[in-house]
């Protein structure tokens, strides 16, 4: 995945190289944060949220940090887990807004001109957002490293202080309740060309 | 018997998207059907394919650098100024209390004044007699007053006799 670092750093490298590092990994921060909490407004503060803790635990260690992109992401899964909880209490932001919506299908509109093509990925963006608010928390944090991040399940696990098992369990629950949008998004893209299946 | 109903056995498709995220199939569809089966293999290979392209695409999601920029220009300014941002979280919720509470007070203007102290506490509030010549005569006139105020208005007594009386009947 693109800036993912994975050479060991000392706190104060990286707090000295901390805003190169921080625009390296910020667009794949947000996106993370976008595709768990579902509202830009508050991956913007998510993402704002994870980058301000991480300089903030720089200034305080001096010891190395084995991943930095892990560590990052870490910090921005619990921050998100975080927001999620809280947004429990404010009902009236359960569905994201129009224009969120329309940035969410956007990232998984394909590049290819072909309309029928977009449209066709625009739905299914659509329906794999919706399907996860059907998840929990956990469900939601592990589906979304797996499939957007495509990260180990052993990786998954250090991210989010799980066993592999747990991570498994929650995977398998998240693949059951998103079935009929994977069956979509593999079973049909797989047969042919994407504009050709509806 | 049954590894061999197993290696007979094709993939469903479910069992391949588990096994593109990790997970063991649940149908007990064996690994050596996967190679062997040129059918399995190829829906296999086909689902691999996708998934591929889904991710590259992913990965190049478009998201704008206009929202980038502000996002990093308001962390700077946070990492900077880290009590202003505070600052700025709470202050509508400061003030949003200050004018509920504002509120309130200017619903309930007249609030009723708090009950006279009942007599025994008046009585046990009396000073001495030795005391009391000591005192000037602003206290002895309080102490007076407060020894004379009953214990609850006046205007309630009708209401509490009502009570005395149904609590004799009672007795009888």
């Amino acid at each position: 995945m693109e800036g993912q670092a994975t050479e060991a750093l000392g706190a104060p490298a990286l707090l000295a190289r901390f805003p190169s590092w921080m625009a390296g990994e910020q667009r794949r921060v947000f996106l993370l944060c976008l595709r768990m909490v579902g509202d830009a407004d508050e991956a913007d503060s998510a993402a704002q949220d994870a980058f301000f803790k991480a300089y903030q635990s720089l200034e305080k260690q001096s010891c190395d940090i084995d991943d930095p992109a892990r560590w990052v992401t870490r910090i921005a899964v619990n921050t998100c887990l975080d927001r999620l909880r809280s947004k429990r209490w404010q009902f009236w932001r359960n569905r994201p807004r129009s224009e969120d919506e329309v940035t969410i299908l956007a990232m998984a509109a394909t590049s290819e001109p072909d309309a029928e093509d977009r449209l066709f990925a625009l739905e299914l963006g659509k329906r794999l957002a919706a399907g996860l608010d059907c998840l929990s928390n956990r469900q939601r944090a592990v589906f979304t490293l797996r499939h957007y991040e495509d990260r180990s399940l052993e990786e998954i696990a250090r991210i989010l202080g799980l066993d592999v098992g747990t991570v498994k369990a929650h995977l398998n629950r998240a693949l059951t309740k998103l079935r009929r949008e994977l069956q979509d998004l593999y079973e049909l893209s797989s047969r042919g060309g994407r504009g050709k299946r509806r | 018997m049954d590894s061999m109903r197993n290696a007979e056995r094709h993939w469903q498709y479910d069992d391949l998207v588990r096994r593109l995220y990790g997970l063991e199939p649940e149908s007990g569809a064996s690994e050596e059907h996967l190679v062997e089966c040129r059918e399995c293999f190829g829906r296999w290979e086909a689902l691999q394919l996708v998934r591929a392209e889904y991710l590259s695409e992913a990965e190049t999601s478009p998201v704008s650098e206009s929202r980038l920029v502000s996002q990093r220009r308001a962390l700077w300014a946070r990492i900077d100024h880290p009590g202003r941002f505070w600052i700025s979280k709470w202050a509508p919720v400061a003030a949003t209390s200050m004018m509920l509470a504002a509120g309130l007070v200017l619903l309930h203007p007249n609030r009723p004044a708090p009950a006279p102290a009942p007599i025994s506490q008046a009585s046990q509030s009396i000073r001495q007699p030795d005391a009391a010549a000591q005192l000037s005569d602003s206290e002895l006139f309080s102490d007076l007053s407060a020894m004379a105020m009953p214990a609850a208005p006046k205007a309630a007594e009708p209401i509490r006799g009502l009570f005395e009386d149904s609590g004799n009947e009672r007795s009888y």
